[in-house]
């Protein structure tokens, strides 16, 4: 596959109804193209919440394995794109939750500061950047928070676009963003000590 | 409080810092993976996959006739469960009549009131007897005289199985009572080597019985309330002796006479119920209303006579309500609570007589016409519609049960004796409705 073609393809965003309605019908080729037309956006998704590119790829497989399975049974071929993107996000927490529930005894930030759980390796002591510490503080938040910070900062999703994304009422999202928002503030003074 | 607010940080930076830029040339390979996995993958059927994976709506009207059919098949499996089990009557008030259980030749039988089926359920050397079903009709609970000639407390199944003694070594043991959810007994004894008679509670599973309300708590004859809360017995004083069918009953000695106390069944509350005093064979088998409100008794009266006495439950109006010449013995309640019965002895013939039925307050009196019986307590069905009493036979000077005499309480239809020379205490087994 030709990188700038994945590229190209990724400045666009519309589904053609009738390829999805081919992949529906079990078209593999057409699920394909559907798929690298947002694959990096999807990746760059992926990316953002788990913050680590082994766990993003692993979210995007199965991410893409199960709405390949799952593609029948999608009614409006118009929604692909808003039904594509609740499947990345959930599947992205779910490794989250994962990766936490194996990590339960491995050495916290709070405990070493000399440990970046980034793995890059780099100790307190250095000088770190606004984005450093942002990125820092963002993987002490809960993946739920962590997907809708990325739906809205990264994505630039409107709240009624996440709140029909992921399938909850506009209030609910607003309320989790605004959550999710003071969880990274409070994270960034921890970070900022 | 400023000082302690998070510190701002812009859209802007958060996006920046956010935003992860794959690597393209990953990307390429993670996609050949993911497209070759596909083409290996089939797809789900349309149903499934629409009711797995379709809109929030339809998940949740699937998930609801899942939980719904779930619910469905939950319930059919509930009743087809209590179905199969054996539903128990509730411990007080009207129920179905069951098997009758007595004691015949030192062995307890059970049988059906019209006395069919009588089936044997303890054997070997010992005397058996006394035998009492629990409210729930599950289990009996009976004497054993040993050869030792001490006694025990046993409780069986209702075929006779798995005997559990709940208590032994002892010298003479009274009525039990059991407990309104027929996991306890209460019964009243005097230990072996003891010259004074305790209330002592045994759980019916398991051997041991606890000596209620301390050592100078004498009683005899415990009857436990319907509502489980208390247990009313006969205190004896320690200058009386206990009665004992070995010794031969003793009357007052001196000091304080008998009366009727109530006590917690965890030793709890002791107080006096009764003004009423008694010895001898009074203050015995006292009975608890079904409604628990009020207690019937045997005492002596003014004339010296047994008569039979009504008291609610918190001490008031006791009354005295079978005055007359002759002898009234132990009283019974009727499954609803709107009769009492009781034998009235001849003042001619010994120790026989006629039961006869009452309101509690000693109106309206009823005398059965029929067989002759002698003085234990007559037994009423637990659905009310029969009373068994203990026949006695006129023409023989033996002191001894002829047969089960099946009365109508109200007197319509004529009484039935079933022979059965020498049969002792009888039970009525109450099942479900």
């Amino acid at each position: 596959m030709a990188i700038e073609a994945l590229n190209h393809r990724a400045a666009s965003d519309s589904a053609s109804p009738a390829l999805v309605e081919r992949a529906q019908s079990g078209d593999a080729r057409a699920f394909e193209l559907l798929i690298e037309a947002r694959f990096w956006r999807l990746n760059r998704l992926a990316l953002s919440i788990t913050t680590n590119e082994a766990d993003a790829r692993d979210a995007l497989q199965e991410a893409c394995l199960h709405a390949w399975r799952e593609l029948p049974g999608l009614r409006d071929p118009a929604r692909f794109d808003a039904w594509l993107w609740r499947i990345a996000v959930n599947s992205c927490r779910t490794v989250m939750r994962g990766r936490r529930r194996v990590s339960i005894h491995e050495i916290t930030i709070e405990d070493d500061p000399s440990i970046e759980p980034g793995g890059s390796g780099r100790a307190m002591g250095d000088s770190l950047s606004e984005s450093d510490v942002i990125q820092r503080a963002f993987q002490r938040l809960h993946p739920d928070k962590r997907a809708i910070l990325i739906l809205h900062h990264v994505e630039e999703r409107e709240v009624g676009d996440i709140a029909d994304l992921l399938g909850i009422p506009v209030g609910t999202a607003k309320w989790r963003l605004f959550a999710a928002r003071r969880a990274l503030e409070r994270a960034l003074k921890v970070e900022r000590r | 409080m400023s000082a302690r607010s998070p510190l701002p940080v812009s859209d802007e930076q958060i996006r920046v810092a956010l935003s992860r830029r794959p690597d393209t040339e990953q990307m390429a390979d993670d996609l050949d993976v993911i497209v070759a996995t596909v083409e290996r993958t089939r797809q789900r059927s349309r149903l499934l996959a629409r009711w797995a994976a379709g809109g929030t709506r339809t998940r949740s009207v699937g998930v609801l006739l899942v939980v719904v059919a779930l619910l469905l098949m939950l319930g059919v499996l509930v009743v087809a469960f209590v179905g199969s089990r054996h539903r128990l009557p509730p411990p007080f008030g009207v129920a179905k009549p069951g098997l009758i259980a007595f004691d015949l030749g030192g062995h307890l039988f059970v049988a059906n009131p019209d006395g069919t089926g009588r089936q044997q359920i303890t054997s070997g050397q010992v005397l058996d007897g006394r035998a009492k079903w629990s409210p729930d009709g599950t289990t009996i609970a009976y004497e054993s005289r040993m050869a030792d000639r001490s006694t025990a407390l046993i409780a069986v199944d209702a075929a006779g199985r798995h005997p559990i003694v709940l208590a032994d070594h002892l010298a003479i043991i009274g009525d039990l009572t059991w407990s309104p959810d027929s996991r306890r007994v209460a019964f009243g004894a005097r230990l072996v080597g003891t010259e004074v008679a305790h209330i002592y509670i045994a759980d019916a599973d398991r051997p041991g019985a606890i000596e209620l309300g301390g050592p100078d708590v004498n009683g005899w004859e415990p009857a436990w309330s319907p509502d489980g809360n208390q247990i009313v017995f006969k205190r004896i004083y320690p200058s009386l002796q206990p009665p004992s069918f070995a010794d031969g009953a003793k009357g007052h000695q001196g000091g304080a006479p008998d009366a009727l106390w109530l006590i917690g069944p965890d030793g709890s509350n002791l107080h006096r119920l009764t003004a009423t005093t008694g010895a001898f064979d009074a203050l015995w088998n006292t009975v608890w209303s079904p409604d628990g409100k009020r207690l019937a008794f045997l005492a002596a009266g003014l004339d010296g006579r047994f008569d039979v006495y009504v008291i609610n439950a918190d001490g008031t109006d006791e009354r005295n309500i079978s005055n007359s010449p002759e002898d009234e013995y132990w009283p019974s309640w009727s499954p609803d609570g709107t009769r009492i019965a009781f034998p009235r002895m001849s003042l001619t013939i010994n120790n026989a007589g006629s039961l006869v039925v009452v309101d509690p307050d000693g109106s309206n009196p009823i005398v059965l016409k029929g067989p002759l019986v002698n003085s234990n307590a007559a037994v009423w069905s637990p659905d009310g519609t029969r009373l068994l009493g203990y026949g006695k036979n006129p023409d023989t000077s033996i002191d001894a049960n002829s047969g089960i005499a099946v009365f109508d309480p109200s007197g319509r239809a004529p009484p039935i004796l079933i022979p059965a020379d020498n049969f002792g205490d009888a039970s009525w087994q109450r099942l479900a409705p």
